[in-house]
């Protein structure tokens, strides 16, 4: 033997010993966490032998180490090799297709698995899903890299040492649960269950969530609303109540005057909505108009571009309707027939905007504002306005989409077949039920329902998520238990150093449980970290609000097994709740999840060409949309002849039933009319000018019949906020006389990303992983700078945002030359043209600190004490090896820093917490900004 | 034997094989997971203890703070979720979770006849414990010669396509661990896996 013979007899000796415990009954296979693991990694009882029979079926197959590492299926970036093995006939040969929905950004587009030998190989859109129609992105095709990266968590983890210190050690999911159940258990019984706090990034399990919280018995769910569409949705609620969510009907338009969105990269509708404004292009010939301070993806692809000064949307759409009502162009019948407001108030209300004004504040020119408008009011009813985060997230937001949607009701586009429509159904067709519910909990936290934003809770919970860590750090709040669910507030809420030092306080939250796929930033401050499972491996009845403007049920349901220990919170809330209990458990009496799901999805109708309904029906097609009409002018649809019998018909024309508004009579007829207080479109409210002082509405909520509308709490009260009633626009008075330096920040999405959950993924972040700052050129030369110069930003506190919400006592903030300094950062610079010179722009995304090598393009392991995830040097990706180009070496300086390199800048760390004082979204992109030359 | 690898069942008796296979699973057993209260009292001072001392490796201390920090130890190099050395062998061939390495490695499991509990069947615990496993079958099929043939070819192959790479996993390891008795541990395999290569694939 060529071996050194002792060292081996050693070994045997050693083996036979250890043989000899086995037999004696040394197992180790106790816990659970053993026991999922295969038994041939322990010492169970031997297997009932080997299968040499199968294995010579199989052992001829050709399957040899390293000869499948440049094959499609797996994640490896194209490299230059891209082409050698491609195409693989029989990649798709004996696949099954699994419907699903994608869970990588808000829109939920429906798709399709393939999946052989139990591993997932490609994803793609689903045909039948009647909202995205077969369409899905490059995040969604990036699908395979979120569900097989190596980097993902796949056990339960225990803090070690101090929060925040990177230490853990793996315990089982029965030590994990009972622990936790410990905590909630006792915060109950404290007395104060709103000490819990349930906080959600991006979720599409809400009837999970709200079973969990409704049973537990707190009301403290906070989420992320506030930071993305707030005040759209506070604007549209003004005029519609009944929903939200305007769905444009941009598939059937003539004209789309769009105020600042990027649908054809980001936006919640993003591909589905995308996909119908370029059919209303290509078939109907719509014209495009985009009003954005950045040259989007889709202010490029659009017709026309004008890039007003930030946050000036709302003066144009003003200016605009204007122009409208002086040229006679708007429609009169509408708007005697179906507002609340005449002609002459709208004359009064549009009599200074006019387009010189808009001009003078927006640079747009006046004649352009006049025209583009006489265009939209020719074009309607088949017009439309569009608008998101780009008109929506500024201080004046709110009144920046209460002015843009008004543009609809003046040439009466409101509901029509390629207007300004909406649909009551924002998820799930209601004809699915979930199964019984818990009662709501009363509790209250104003973490959850702070007292100054009047607008953020009172028709629906939009919440006001970017005080929360302020208000604990201000102690007017405080935290036993603190469950964070895909949540990465660090990196994607303002303020980022306010975040992590609260999130790693213990005084502040007492106790912190992250439930994620992945090591982000906010799992760097948790004590418990729970392995979540990926929207490919769980389930989910699951729908958005539909273009089609009709409801539909999707599905989503494992594709595969989930990785290692990995869990979903269908599958361990119950565990939870039954380790809790007092009753608890007795909202879980399902067997299993799958049963909860076939529950769920019981009224899904019969498919007659398959015989399939319920779930088995979507588990065949994915999705099922119902078929009813289009919900185009809901206004007129008649009051049932039964409903009138025992109604009551009011002086104003309103029809009460039981109290309740149900319609109003036009032109002698009842009809549903709109479902506001007048039941018309609400152009002046009543209701938001007396709830913002914080005035009994009850009257005015009775005749809507919306029920769910409440008046504010009695803890509001003493915080009253002035809301106009009719629409208007200020600019926030640091924007007024900007120094030369001074330049407003403003915020972008890519097409490849969301705002902070796709960095990880190598596909992408080969194609966007870094962030410079965008300066138009002749601000560039202005200040002395070019293209590639490093510059110094220091952002400042809002003096309109300190004038208007004083609670906020950001004494914390140091104070330098009159103004309060939030942060600084040095990032270098891009010079474009696609940018307002008055504007500085950096994407979302970028600048993570944890979430994995890729996230932070990491080749090599950081410097000591550098917190860092993974390192792909430790082991081998070849691929990464070879093609992960842009990882950058200068350590962060500027003279050795090559272009399209390193892993970006976390932008929100300059932002300020800033809720605008009627909604609560935050104000993204009206940060005041100076830039020095580095 | 044609390929240059000899029949080791030439020079290994039953007992050898027996205690191959009992080293397997040993190993197997200590990569797999963490040291647990019942297993540190068997390395400690139980039925393990005369294999721990005789592999140096450090068991000696307070148990609930040694089996904290055997836990601690094992998590920041196994585990993560930061700066660890993935123990999942299609990291290393195909740069992701469940490659095909993972189907493959289904194929021998089920050819072993395990069932399969966890969709982590190619984590190098497994890897060891499945080849303690032939070896314990083959030790028993001494004397049929196909069935030995047959086992023979089987662990080789299996060796090569699934257990060779744990070498590769050791030289990191060894790079990223400060724990003593994983650094003891990583030593005491990689000689082991060093013979076993020889043995098995006849390459040095």
């Amino acid at each position: 033997m060529s071996q050194d013979v002792s060292s081996r007899r050693r070994f045997l000796s050693l083996g036979l010993s250890a043989g000899a415990a086995f037999a004696a009954g040394l197992s180790g296979c106790g816990d659970s966490r053993e026991k999922s693991s295969p038994p041939g990694a322990t010492s169970g009882p031997l297997p009932p032998g080997v299968d040499l029979q199968k294995w010579n079926k199989i052992k001829g197959e050709p399957y040899r180490e390293g000869s499948f590492g440049a094959m499609p299926g797996v994640c490896q970036l194209p490299g230059p090799q891209a082409k050698r093995n491609w195409p693989d006939r029989d990649k798709y040969k004996d696949v099954e297709k699994i419907p699903g929905m994608c869970q990588l950004c808000s829109t939920i587009c429906g798709i399709v698995g393939y999946v052989k030998d139990g591993r997932l190989i490609k994803v793609e859109g689903n045909p039948n899903d009647p909202n995205s129609r077969g369409h899905l992105c490059a995040r969604g095709q990036a699908a395979l890299n979120h569900l097989y990266h190596p980097e993902r968590l796949l056990y339960p983890l225990k803090r070690v040492g101090a929060r925040g210190e990177g230490q853990w050690k793996r315990i089982s999911w029965d030590e994990a649960l009972d622990e936790i159940a410990a905590k909630l258990k006792a915060v109950r019984e404290s007395g104060h269950p709103e000490e819990f706090a349930f906080h959600q990034g991006r979720q599409r399990s809400g009837d999970a969530l709200k079973r969990f919280l409704n049973a537990y018995g707190t009301k403290t769910q906070l989420s992320h609303r506030s930071l993305c569409s707030g005040n759209r949705r506070a604007a549209n609620l003004t005029y519609l109540w009944e929903s939200d969510w305007d769905l444009n009907d941009v598939e059937h338009s003539r004209y789309i005057l769009n105020f600042g969105s990027n649908a054809f990269e980001a936006h919640q509708g993003h591909v589905p909505f995308a996909n119908r404004i370029q059919n209303g292009r290509f078939r109907n010939g719509a014209k495009l108009v985009t009003f954005d301070v950045r040259l989007s993806n889709t202010a490029g692809g659009s017709d026309e571009w004008f890039a007003p000064f930030p946050g000036t949307d709302g003066a144009v759409a003003l200016a605009m309707g204007h122009a409208i009502l002086a040229e006679n162009r708007h429609d009169q019948a509408f708007l005697e027939t179906w507002t609340n407001v005449s002609i002459e108030e709208l004359r009064e209300l549009y009599k200074t905007h006019t387009p010189e004004w808009a001009e003078r504040v927006s640079g747009v020119p006046a004649a352009d504002i006049r025209r583009i408008a006489l265009e939209f009011a020719e074009a309607a009813p088949a017009a439309t306005t569009m608008c998101n985060r780009g008109s929506s997230a500024h201080l004046n937001g709110f009144y920046n989409d209460r002015a843009i949607n008004l543009l609809n009701a003046l040439v009466g586009s409101v509901g029509q077949k390629g207007g300004w429509c909406w649909s009551p159904w924002g998820g799930l067709d209601p004809i699915v039920k979930t199964p019984p519910m818990p009662p709501g909990a009363k509790t209250r936290s104003i973490l959850e329902d702070p007292p100054e934003y009047p607008l953020a809770n009172v028709w629906r919970r939009m919440r006001v998520g970017e005080i929360v860590y302020l208000y604990l750090l201000q102690g007017r709040a405080r935290l036993q238990a603190y469950m964070t669910y895909n949540l990465d507030s660090p990196v994607t809420w303002p303020e980022e150093s306010l975040t992590q030092q609260v999130l790693g306080d213990e005084s502040l939250i007492g106790f912190h449980v992250c439930i994620n796929a992945f090591y982000n930033e906010t799992a760097h401050f948790a004590d418990i970290v729970l392995p979540w499972t990926t929207y490919l491996e769980r389930w989910d009845l699951d729908a958005r609000a539909s273009y089609n403007l009709r409801p539909y049920v999707g599905l989503r349901t494992p594709m595969v097994e989930p990785l290692g220990e990995s869990k979903d919170v269908r599958e361990f809330f119950p565990e939870l709740a039954r380790r809790i209990g007092d009753g608890m458990e007795e909202w879980y009496p399902e067997k299993d999840v799958r049963e909860y799901m076939e529950k769920w999805a019981s009224a899904v109708p019969e498919n007659p060409e398959t015989g399939k309904k319920g779930l088995d029906r979507l588990l065949d097609e994915g999705a099922w949309e119902g078929e009813r009409e289009p919900f185009y002018q809901p206004f007129l649809q008649p009051v049932s002849e039964s409903d009138m019998e025992v109604a009551q018909v009011g002086p104003d024309g309103v029809i009460l039933k039981d109290g309740q508004g149900i319609g109003i009579m036009v032109d002698g007829k009842p009809v549903r009319g709109f479902r506001t207080p007048s039941r018309k479109f609400e152009i002046r409210s009543a209701f938001i000018q007396k709830i913002g002082r914080n005035e009994d509405c009850s009257e005015l909520i009775a005749r809507s019949g919306m029920t769910k509308t409440k008046n504010r709490p009695r803890d509001h009260r003493g915080h009253d906020v002035d809301i106009s009633d009719m629409p208007t626009w200020f600019l926030p008075r640091e924007m007024e006389n900007l120094a030369e330096n001074d330049l407003v920040m403003t915020s972008f999405k890519w097409n490849v990303h969301n705002h902070g959950r796709t960095m990880n993924l190598k596909w992408l972040a080969e194609i966007v992983h870094s962030n410079p700052a965008w300066l138009n050129p002749a601000t560039a030369r202005r200040l002395g700078l070019a293209d590639g110069d490093w510059i110094e930003l220091t952002s400042y506190y809002s003096s309109e945002l300190e004038r208007r919400s004083p609670h906020l006592k950001r004494d914390d903030l140091v104070e330098e030359d009159g103004r309060k300094t939030v942060a600084t950062m040095r990032v270098p610079i891009v010079t474009m043209e696609g940018i307002h010179p008055r504007a500085i722009a950096m994407s979302n995304s970028c600048g993570h600190s944890q979430y994995t090598s890729v996230a932070q393009a990491r080749k090599r392991p950081a410097s000591t004490g550098h917190l860092v995830g993974s390192d792909v040097r430790k082991f081998v990706d070849a691929d990464w090896e070879r093609n992960m180009w842009w990882e950058d070496t200068s350590g962060g300086d500027p003279a050795t820093w090559k272009p399209n390199t390193g892993h970006g800048w976390n932008q929100n760390r300059l932002m300020p917490i800033a809720p605008d004082p009627v909604s609560g979204q935050q104000s993204f992109h009206d940060t005041i900004v100076s830039i020095q030359k580095l | 034997m044609s390929d240059g690898t000899r029949d080791r069942t030439d020079f290994e008796d039953h007992d050898d094989l027996e205690g191959l296979a009992g080293f397997y699973r040993l190993l197997s057993r200590l990569w797999v997971t963490e040291v647990d209260p019942e297993w540190f009292e068997a390395l400690s001072s139980g039925s393990l203890s005369d294999v721990a001392e005789n592999l140096d490796l450090p068991v000696e201390g307070d148990a609930v703070e040694l089996i904290e920090q055997l836990a601690v130890e094992y998590c920041q190099l196994m585990v993560g979720p930061q700066g660890h050395v993935p123990p999942h062998q299609s990291v290393w061939t195909d740069g992701q979770l469940q490659g095909q390495t993972a189907v493959s490695m289904q194929q021998y499991l089920d050819v072993v006849g395990q069932e399969v509990e966890s969709t982590m069947s190619d984590h190098l615990g497994v890897q060891l414990g499945v080849m303690g496993l032939i070896v314990d079958e083959l030790a028993e099929s001494l004397h049929d010669d196909r069935k030995r043939e047959g086992l023979m070819e089987l662990a080789r192959s299996f060796f090569s396509l699934h257990v060779a790479w744990i070498e590769r996993f050791l030289v990191r390891a060894r790079e990223m661990t400060g724990s003593e008795f994983y650094g003891r541990l990583i030593e005491v395999t990689d000689e082991f896996l060093s013979q076993e290569r020889v043995e098995w694939l006849g390459k040095t």
